[in-house]
């Protein structure tokens, strides 16, 4: 039995023969519960409709990843889980969810719907922010329509997926690097909104910025 | 995959506006600050002047920073933006080939370092390699940031030899550093915690001089090795 475990385990194989303390038995044992749970529940299919009204489906644990929706299903005090998948469509109220929106944060979830829960205590500023994007992310929000990709952006904002509003941040994050403030207007297609008195004002105050433009 | 098609076919599409709906807006704000704190001090200071939207988010991206550098590698290096000095390090490159090193030159910048600062006013570690420094920057960084709790100084271990002292860098020499360190104490006392990190070379040094001194300590004030900056950053 022993040799099993450390067949199955990492810790197991670790340990070089040692047979396994029960604590590491049972956490993993609790571990591997929640794991299966959590892919059950995700076989459960909810709907969850868009501001313009199309519905789509998506695995319950995906669906959790909003935080929106997850506080939406709490509040609808189900115990039988199975039942949520007859029930009405979940309305998202907010004019960036889309259609096309909508479709895609449903594939975003249901492709990182069992990724490791982002540890709050190792949120470290710096390092979070020089994470490079994983290589399906980044295809993923690649997104030639910037309507769409500002709109799935603003969607997850509101529905709350801190995963993917963070892919979406970098990727404009990664578009902003190293151009000018025109450029940047260019792309984005944002026009000047100051007055030429306030550019002024601006460009005095903060002097050093500018003198290499 | 999972989209109900015919059900979203059938809505014809009412979008369009909303990107572009509420003017200039590309994105509203509370997106655009969580975009900004991806990208570096550097780049944000830039693009301030893109439009108004942007130039308030920045400021509260801004008031969110807690690292800042100037002449480190990462991403927080505010370096640019102050006059580099090149100067010649002739003693400590005797077997190589002359090297040349870079100054950043805070006591010339002295207002660009205030605005910096005056940006992000919840700085707590500040990160600052190859600099030249005077009481006055000194003490414009200890006031500027209140929420100060890690000052690094880096690279000045070359500067602690007569060469240089004597070589218009008059800035930090055995004396200076232990200066420093009385001047940190004295502004530093009223704070919870304060760590000064400098090159593990100087740290026993000025400890050594500063006990024999008879320079007071305080709990609270620690003096550090740079290594292990990393761990509390």
């Amino acid at each position: 039995m022993n040799g099993e475990y450390s067949l199955d385990t990492t810790e197991g194989m670790a340990a070089s023969g040692d047979p396994p303390t029960n604590n590491a038995v049972d956490d993993y044992d609790a571990e591997e519960a929640l794991e299966r749970q959590r892919e059950e529940e995700n076989k459960i299919k909810i709907k969850l409709k868009s501001f313009e009204g199309g519905v789509y489906e998506c695995g319950l644990t995906a669906a959790k990843m909003s935080v929106m929706v997850a506080n939406m299903l709490d509040a609808l005090q189900e115990t039988d889980l199975t039942k949520i998948a007859t029930r009405e469509p979940i309305p998202l109220q907010n004019d960036a969810v889309t259609n096309k929106a909508l479709e895609k944060i449903v594939e975003w979830v249901d492709h990182h719907w069992d990724d490791p829960p982002i540890d709050p205590d190792f949120d470290d500023e710096k390092e979070r922010r020089n994470e490079e994007l994983s290589h399906w992310d980044k295809q993923f929000i690649d997104i030639a329509d910037q309507g769409e990709l500002f709109d799935i952006i603003a969607a997850a904002n509101f529905m709350d997926i801190k995963g993917l509003v963070e892919v979406g941040a970098k990727h404009i994050c990664n578009k902003i690097k190293g151009k000018s403030c025109t450029e940047v207007r260019e792309m984005l297609k944002i026009h000047n909104d100051f007055t030429p008195e306030e550019e002024a004002a601006i460009h005095k105050e903060n002097e050093w910025i500018y003198a290499k433009d | 995959m999972s989209s109900d098609t015919n059900q979203s076919n059938s809505v014809v599409v009412v979008n369009s506006v909303n990107t572009s709906g509420t003017g200039n807006q590309v994105l509203n704000d509370d997106v655009l600050i969580h975009i900004f704190g991806n990208l570096s001090t550097n780049e944000l200071l830039r693009i301030k002047k893109v439009c108004h939207q942007f130039s308030a988010c920045v400021g509260s991206a801004l008031k969110m920073r807690k690292t800042l550098s100037i002449g480190g590698n990462s991403g927080d290096d505010v370096g640019d933006w102050f006059r580099v000095v090149d100067y010649i390090d002739y003693k400590h490159n005797r077997l190589s080939a002359i090297s040349r090193q870079k100054y950043y030159d805070l006591v010339a910048n002295y207002c660009t370092l205030k605005s910096i600062l005056k940006m992000c006013p919840n700085i707590e570690s500040l990160y600052l390699a190859d600099t030249r420094m005077d009481y006055l920057t000194l003490d414009l960084i200890i006031t500027g940031c209140p929420q100060l709790r890690h000052l690094a100084l880096d690279g000045i271990g070359y500067l602690l030899n007569d060469n240089f002292v004597s070589n218009k860098f008059e800035t930090y020499g055995d004396q200076a550093l232990d200066t420093i360190c009385r001047f940190c104490i004295e502004k530093m006392v009223k704070k919870n915690e304060f760590t000064l990190y400098m090159s593990p070379e100087v740290v026993k040094g000025v400890v050594d001089q500063s006990v024999a001194m008879n320079v007071w300590i305080p709990d609270n004030f620690h003096i550090k090795p740079l290594q292990m900056m990393a761990h509390s950053q």
